[in-house]
């Protein structure tokens, strides 16, 4: 069954078809903003008001796009709620105004166990702004096209492009500065 | 003018000539390019692999899918289907209707009981004596006065 017949089906109150969706779309919702975000409970918070949200609105569902990329623009301004919310605090709390690599250094930090390389690319991604985050984490992590990255970040896909190729440019300049510290580090 | 020409295009080889004699080539330039273009292709792969690390690292939490399910239940969104309303309606209507009906009995058996007849017919009788009503203009109302006063009598007696 397609999105829109599931989606269809959920309208008129079939919970079944929505549970479905959400079957279908969690996963990746879940990783893309655990991608942003940087952390897991703010993730999972993030993905749980997207369906909520996405079940309320589904009236506005037509299918012209698909349903990934309909719930990935939910998801998308429920982040940046998020992130807003935990930048103010963080400046009410210490009066440090700096967004770029505070916030799930945690979680980074883990990766280091796991991977050089991952943690390379979250270490880089933290000396990122948070709108260049957000992009680069659907052209590396997911690879969608210009269209789609659009769709879901509400812009006009010329737009979508000339921040992509700058973001990328500024993105490995600044992972292979962080691959040399990381070796220089390791070789002390 | 094909002998000035001529001049011109040899003092432009001489001087592209005397360029390339005080400039050579730096013998580093094409290792650096080439490290350059190595760093760059190293880079992408590096990230390509964290990439693909990333959800192995990061394993999905497994109650995910319960409390997105809970949520939905605890807020309410899912709505009643038009056919799953169709009966509840039916019993809230006949619910309704049952009420209605019994409250109305119960108002009017507790209203009390006026013969609205007779301050009517008296009023209509004086009115008929002083004149204002004309009983050939309102033979209509001459019989019924008279049948409301004849019934007061019968009343009365």
């Amino acid at each position: 069954m397609s999105d829109l017949e599931l989606a269809n089906r959920a309208k008129g109150g079939d919970k079944a078809a929505f549970e479905e969706l959400v079957r279908l779309y969690e996963k990746r919702l879940y990783y893309a903003a655990l991608g942003i975000l940087r952390n897991e409970s703010d993730a999972q918070d993030a993905v749980q008001d997207s369906f909520v949200n996405a079940y309320r609105f589904l009236k506005h569902f037509k299918g012209e796009s698909s349903f990934y990329t309909w719930i990935s623009s939910i998801m998308i301004n429920n982040c940046r709620r998020t992130f807003k919310r935990k930048k103010r605090w963080y400046q009410v709390l210490t009066g440090y105004s700096d967004d770029k690599n505070k916030f799930g250094a945690e979680l980074v930090e883990k990766w280091k166990e796991k991977d050089d390389n991952l943690y390379l690319v979250g270490k880089t991604l933290e000396k990122m702004d948070y709108k260049d985050r957000e992009l680069l984490y659907y052209v590396f992590f997911e690879e969608l096209q210009y269209e789609e990255i659009a769709e879901i970040l509400k812009c006009a896909i010329g737009t979508v492009k000339s921040r992509v190729f700058y973001s990328k440019e500024k993105f490995k300049t600044a992972f292979i500065i962080e691959q040399k510290h990381y070796k220089d580090a390791l070789n002390m | 003018m094909a002998i000035e020409k001529n001049n011109i295009d040899s003092a432009i080889a001489a001087g592209v000539a005397k360029f390339k004699e005080l400039n050579p080539f730096p013998a580093d330039l094409h290792s650096r390019i080439m490290e350059k273009l190595n760093e760059n292709d190293n880079a992408d792969k590096a990230v390509a692999a964290g990439v693909s690390k990333f959800t192995e690292a990061n394993p999905y939490p497994v109650d995910l899918h319960g409390r997105i399910m809970g949520k939905l239940d605890e807020k309410r969104v899912f709505r009643i289907s038009w056919p799953a309303l169709i009966p509840r309606a039916a019993v809230a209507l006949a619910l309704l209707f049952v009420v209605i009906f019994a409250g109305s009995k119960i108002i009017e058996s507790q209203r009390p009981q006026v013969n609205y007849q007779i301050p009517v017919a008296v009023v209509l009788s004086l009115e008929s004596q002083a004149g204002l009503i004309k009983p050939e203009k309102n033979g209509a109302f001459e019989d019924s006065i008279n049948s409301v006063i004849f019934n007061m009598e019968q009343e009365g007696s």
